[in-house]
């Protein structure tokens, strides 16, 4: 060590200069001393002791990277594994080293690089500027706790998790919570008496889950937890009581879990990670907790995956319309066909519309979907005209977004009418379970159709969601019996819920059909009970267009022309 | 002989180290030092040894230290030196080339040393 190690003074900060040559020790030493008590090494390994020794007053180390024995790199390679000297800034001073070297010190954790020859206010000003920096965000650390809750706040959280990840390799799990009605509800109680909830789930947060090393607040009222890996299915038994029961039951709180985390994954993307698995379980009234594990993450990849391609897809074309035919209960002939939607993937290949259908809905690309299948329908059915097939009318599906599209009626219109076709030729399918929120708005586009001539079929009644006067409302002419009807008719061999559906259609002057029908037996018994039309794989599977033609002319030929008209 | 006669005379880069050491005082103090280091019998010992890594180290020593003096022809030469020798970098030149920039390192940092033995004794 060197004799020349002057006792450490208080007021000054300290600077470690690790440097072989003696000549540029010293001018470092005349050039700095005014301002910092200097701790001098000539070689990597004596820096090393001296930085032990005095870690707790050093402020910063310069260091050269060319000496006998330790080098710089060897120097800061060692560094990292050194308890309390990990975050010691350290300046490394090059006689214009290679970009290859510079960077392998920016990766073993230098703040920065000094060139010889130094330029003396240059360097103070760096040095200086590198102390501050780690001065106020230790600071942070000191004060930054959150005063409401007591955790720590959303910067110091994150640091110190991105600290703990990178210096240990042991398990962690990640959590985060989210009040998924605050707004509303701090509207109702007030600011105080919400404040006064957030905190008292803060700490019981703190209390109640295992193993917890520290808590942050992410914003209002998300929290985020770091604790010691915990195995098993704890996390929805322990969360959903860890308020016990004096706590208003309306708030409504929800977690998301991100077991073993990535300790190569910034703690940003962690927190994105638990907070998307609680998007997830949001709508689910029923789930506390939603885990981001890898079959998540891997579903997270497919669902972006999927987004990425859409817009391409539809320019492409991959989106295929299929037609699923309807038969007559009594008659062996086709009268009309369902149009659906089929996704021929370039990369992922078949995607089945309940995969990529309630994606788009939720990112709002079927309304764009939709538009696209009314238009195939509308070349098909040209198509089929021009050719002389005799074409059944095409049910065509509507989402509840659709209805949003300004004129949604209009565009219709005018678009069945560029390609010059009756209006007879498309059924329009409603869904009873998007009148959730503007049922007048939906009714009164279901009525404009209705009024140019369009049908209105109501798809899925009876999934549960039935309100009678939607009936009415909309103007349903054709009542489609939703699948599960027809299946628990089938394995109870009751059918009395399906007969009761045909009678309230019938007495309201509306017509049936029942799809998913598979059997015999279902159609037997829909025939008895007096159901007009047949969907189902008992008659066929969903056609792509090159299939749905040939099935077309088949049935033509066996029947009488203007068959439907007389049906409808 | 003022400090910046010296440096004229040793072709330093006065200006330069204005930068680096900002009185005429205190360049004095370290280019007085320059004649006491020893950083370029390392250099020799090397060559004599052709041991490539010591080579590379004493040179860029070398090339820092006399580009904080303002040194600047002998930092160039030393950098050369440094370069050609770097560890896990292939030699692109040949012995006698590199030879005569060593030899052109040794000749020059003689010529300065002695001129700045001199400055000293005129002190």
């Amino acid at each position: 060590m060197q004799a020349s190690n002057p006792v450490i003074s208080s007021e000054k900060k300290t600077l470690l200069i690790v440097e072989d040559s003696k000549m540029n020790r010293e001018i470092l030493k005349e050039l700095l001393s005014d301002d910092f008590n200097i701790l001098l090494a000539h070689n990597g390994l004596v820096g090393l002791d001296l930085m032990e020794e005095h870690k707790k007053s050093i402020s910063i180390v310069l260091l050269d990277i060319f000496m006998p024995e330790c080098t710089g790199f060897d120097f800061l390679e060692r560094k990292q594994t050194m308890r309390g000297c990990q975050t010691i800034p350290v300046i490394v001073m090059t006689a214009s080293n290679t970009v290859e070297d510079e960077i392998r010190c920016l990766e073993l954790g230098a703040s920065d690089f000094i060139s010889k020859p130094y330029n003396t206010e240059v360097m103070k000003n760096r040095i200086r500027s590198i102390i501050n920096l780690r001065e106020t965000s230790s600071m942070l650390n000191r004060i930054e706790k959150d005063r409401l809750t007591g955790l720590y706040s959303k910067e110091v959280f994150l640091h110190k998790v991105s600290n703990i990840l990178q210096t240990t390799q042991d398990s962690y799990d990640l959590i985060c919570s989210d009040i998924v009605n605050f707004r509303r509800m701090s509207e109702r109680y007030g600011e105080n008496k919400s404040d006064l909830f957030l905190r008292n789930l803060a700490q019981s947060l703190m209390k109640g889950i295992p193993d917890i090393l520290l808590g942050g607040r992410i914003s209002t009222d998300i929290f985020c937890f770091l604790l010691r890996h915990q195995d098993g299915d704890w996390a929805e038994a322990t969360l959903k009581n860890v308020l016990g029961k004096d706590h208003p039951a309306s708030f409504i709180i929800k977690y998301g879990l991100v077991p073993n985390v990535d300790h190569a994954l910034p703690p940003k993307t962690l927190t994105n990670h638990a907070t998307c698995a609680i998007k997830n379980i949001k709508g689910r009234f029923d789930a506390t907790v939603g885990i981001y594990d890898e079959e998540f993450h891997k579903e997270q990849q497919r669902i972006a995956y999927i987004e990425e391609g859409m817009l391409e897809g539809l320019k492409n074309r991959e989106f295929k319309v299929y037609y699923q035919p309807k038969h007559s209960a009594t008659e062996d002939v086709i009268v009309a066909a369902e149009a659906l939607v089929r996704w021929q993937h370039p990369k992922l290949g078949f995607i089945g519309p309940n995969i990529f259908i309630p994606l788009f809905e939720r990112n709002g690309f079927i309304t764009q979907l939709d538009l696209y299948v009314w238009e195939e329908v509308c070349r098909e059915i040209r198509h089929c005209i021009e050719v002389g097939f005799s074409i059944v009318p095409i049910s065509v599906n509507l989402s509840r977004l659709d209805f949003d599209i300004p004129n949604l009626a209009e565009k219709i219109i005018a678009l069945v009418d560029k390609y010059e076709i009756d209006h007879s030729f498309f059924h329009v399918e409603v869904t009873e379970s998007m009148c959730t929120d503007n049922v007048e708005q939906i009714a009164e586009t279901c009525k404009k159709l209705h009024d140019a001539g369009f049908l209105i079929e109501l798809d899925d009644f009876g999934s549960g969601f039935t309100a009678l006067s939607y009936l009415s409302q909309l103007n349903v002419d054709i009542l489609k019996l939703d699948v599960s009807l027809m299946q628990n008719a089938k394995e109870t061999r009751n059918y009395s819920l399906v007969r009761y559906a045909i009678l309230l259609a019938e007495s309201m002057k509306m017509k049936t059909v029942a799809e998913g029908v598979e059997v015999e037996e279902q159609a037997a018994a829909l025939r008895v009970l007096g159901c007009d039309y047949i969907q189902g794989y008992y008659y066929s599977k969903p056609l792509p267009q090159e299939e749905f033609e040939p099935y077309l002319l088949e049935y033509e030929s066996s029947k009488g022309e203007d068959y439907f008209n007389r049906i409808f | 002989m003022t400090i910046q006669e010296l440096y004229d005379a040793i072709e330093g880069n006065y200006a330069g180290i204005k930068r680096v050491l900002p009185s005429d005082a205190l360049i004095q103090n370290f280019i007085l030092k320059f004649l006491e280091d020893t950083t370029v019998e390392r250099l020799a010992k090397a060559r004599d040894d052709q041991d490539a890594s010591e080579l590379f180290e004493a040179a860029h020593a070398l090339k820092g230290i006399c580009a904080n003096l303002g040194l600047d022809a002998l930092s160039r030469l030393a950098s050369v030196v440094a370069d050609e020798y770097r560890p896990q970098k292939p030699r692109t030149m040949s012995d006698e080339a590199i030879g005569a920039y060593l030899d052109e390192f040794e000749e020059k940092y003689r010529k300065t040393v002695d001129t700045i033995a001199k400055f000293k004794a005129s002190l």
